[in-house]
C-alpha cells in the first residue's frame, strides 16, 4: 500500500476540503481518466483496491497511472478509551481529494475498455466520480 | 484570410460578480491582447465560441464594437468539474510575423505490435510546439503508427512539415509500442499451467 517513506510531523490537523481542484484536474498521461466530483479522503487501502481492479482489466491491453498519493496521516483513539489524554495514534494514510481532481488514468485501445475498468474502480471509492477523456489543444 | 468570425462585446465592469452574471447569461469573459498594447477585457457568446473551436479554424476575426482584429485562441480555461468554458484568451496577430503555437498530434492506424503481439501503444507527446506564420499553422500532425512493432518508436525528427519550425526537441519520442506490464506475468502463468498439465499427464501414465 502507498505511504510516505519519510515524514516531518507524525500527526496532522483534520483540515477542510473547500473549493475545487486547481491542480491535477486534466488528463496528462493516458487517454482516459477518472475524475472526482466530490471532496473526500481516499485511503491507501482504497487506492490499492482500485489499482488491483484497474490492473485486472487493462493488464493485457494498456497502462495505468495513479494520480493521487496518500500523504495525510489519520489518527484514531483506541476503543473504549475516555476522552482526553491527547491525540490518538496514527492509524492510516489518506489522499485529500477535491472536486475536479483526476484520480486515475489509463491508456487503452478503445473507450469501452476504459469504461469497463473505471466502472469497476468507481465502486471501490467513497466519492462520486466520472470518466473523462483527454482534452485536445484548444478544445 | 480569417477562418472564423467572432462577435464580442467590451467589458467595462471587470468584477468577479459581473463575470458570474455574464456566465449565467450564456456569455464568457475573455481578454484580447496584442504585442505591448493594454489588454482589452471583453465577452463572447459561449455557443459562438464553441462553434469556432469545433470548426477547426486557427485564425479568428474578432469584432470589437467597430474594430476588428485577427487573432488566435491562445488559452481556454475550464471549470474543473463541469468542464464548461469559463474564460478565453485571444492573442492578436499579424500575417507577417512568426508566432509560437502548439499543434496537436493525431495517430493513424493500428500498430502491428498492438494488433498481433499484444503490445501497448504509449503516446508520450500529444502536442508539438511550432514557430511559423499564422497562415501556415497546421491543423494537426498526423502520425501513421500502422507499421510499428513492439519496441519501435516515432520521434519528433520523423515529422516533416513545410514552412514550420519545430521547437520541440527533435529527439523526443512521440509514440512507442511497449509490451504490456501484465503480458509477461500472463505468459509465465500460462507456462506454469502447461507445465502442471504435462506433469499431471506424466503421473497419470505412470499410474
Amino acid at each position: 500500500m502507498l505511504a510516505p517513506r519519510k515524514i516531518k510531523h507524525r500527526k496532522q490537523h483534520t483540515g477542510r476540503m473547500k473549493g475545487l481542484a486547481t491542480r491535477g484536474n486534466a488528463v496528462s498521461f493516458g487517454h482516459y481518466g477518472l475524475k472526482a466530483l466530490e471532496p473526500g479522503w481516499i485511503s491507501s487501502r482504497q487506492i490499492e483496491a482500485v489499482r488491483v481492479a484497474i490492473t485486472r482489466k487493462v493488464r493485457k491491453h494498456g497502462k495505468m497511472w495513479i494520480r493521487i498519493f496518500p500523504d495525510k496521516p489519520i489518527t484514531k483513539k483506541p476503543a473504549e478509551t475516555r476522552m482526553g489524554k491527547g491525540k490518538g495514534a496514527p492509524e492510516y494514510w489518506v489522499a485529500v481529494v477535491k472536486p475536479g481532481r483526476i484520480l486515475f488514468e489509463v491508456e487503452v485501445t478503445n473507450e469501452e475498455q476504459a469504461k469497463e475498468a473505471f466502472s469497476t474502480a468507481a465502486h471501490k471509492l467513497p466519492i462520486k466520480t466520472k470518466i473523462v477523456a483527454r482534452r485536445e489543444v484548444g478544445a | 484570410m480569417a477562418d472564423y468570425k467572432l462577435q464580442s462585446k467590451l467589458r467595462t465592469n471587470i468584477h468577479k460578480c459581473e463575470n458570474k452574471r455574464l456566465r449565467n447569461e450564456g456569455r464568457i469573459p475573455a481578454v484580447f491582447y496584442f504585442h505591448q498594447d493594454k489588454p482589452v477585457p471583453l465577452s463572447v457568446d459561449v455557443k459562438e465560441l464553441k462553434g469556432a473551436i469545433h470548426s477547426g479554424a486557427n485564425i479568428y476575426e474578432l469584432h470589437m464594437e467597430k474594430k476588428k482584429h485577427l487573432c488566435i485562441l491562445r488559452d481556454i480555461q475550464h471549470n474543473p468539474v463541469t468542464e464548461e468554458i469559463t474564460h478565453a484568451d485571444f492573442m492578436g496577430i499579424t500575417m507577417k510575423e512568426d508566432i509560437t503555437v502548439n499543434v496537436p498530434v493525431h495517430l493513424e492506424g493500428t500498430a502491428i505490435g498492438v494488433k498481433d503481439f499484444d503490445g501497448v501503444l504509449a503516446q508520450q507527446i500529444w502536442e508539438i510546439e511550432v514557430k511559423c506564420k499564422a497562415t501556415d499553422i497546421p491543423d494537426a500532425f498526423t502520425v501513421d503508427v500502422s507499421l510499428l512493432n513492439v519496441g519501435d518508436s516515432i520521434a519528433v525528427s520523423d515529422i516533416s512539415a513545410e514552412n514550420v519550425e519545430i521547437l520541440t526537441p527533435q529527439s523526443s519520442s512521440i509514440v512507442s509500442i511497449v509490451k504490456a506490464a501484465g503480458a509477461k506475468a500472463e505468459d509465465e502463468e500460462e507456462i506454469e499451467e502447461e507445465e502442471e498439465e504435462i506433469e499431471e499427464g506424466e503421473s497419470a501414465k505412470t499410474e
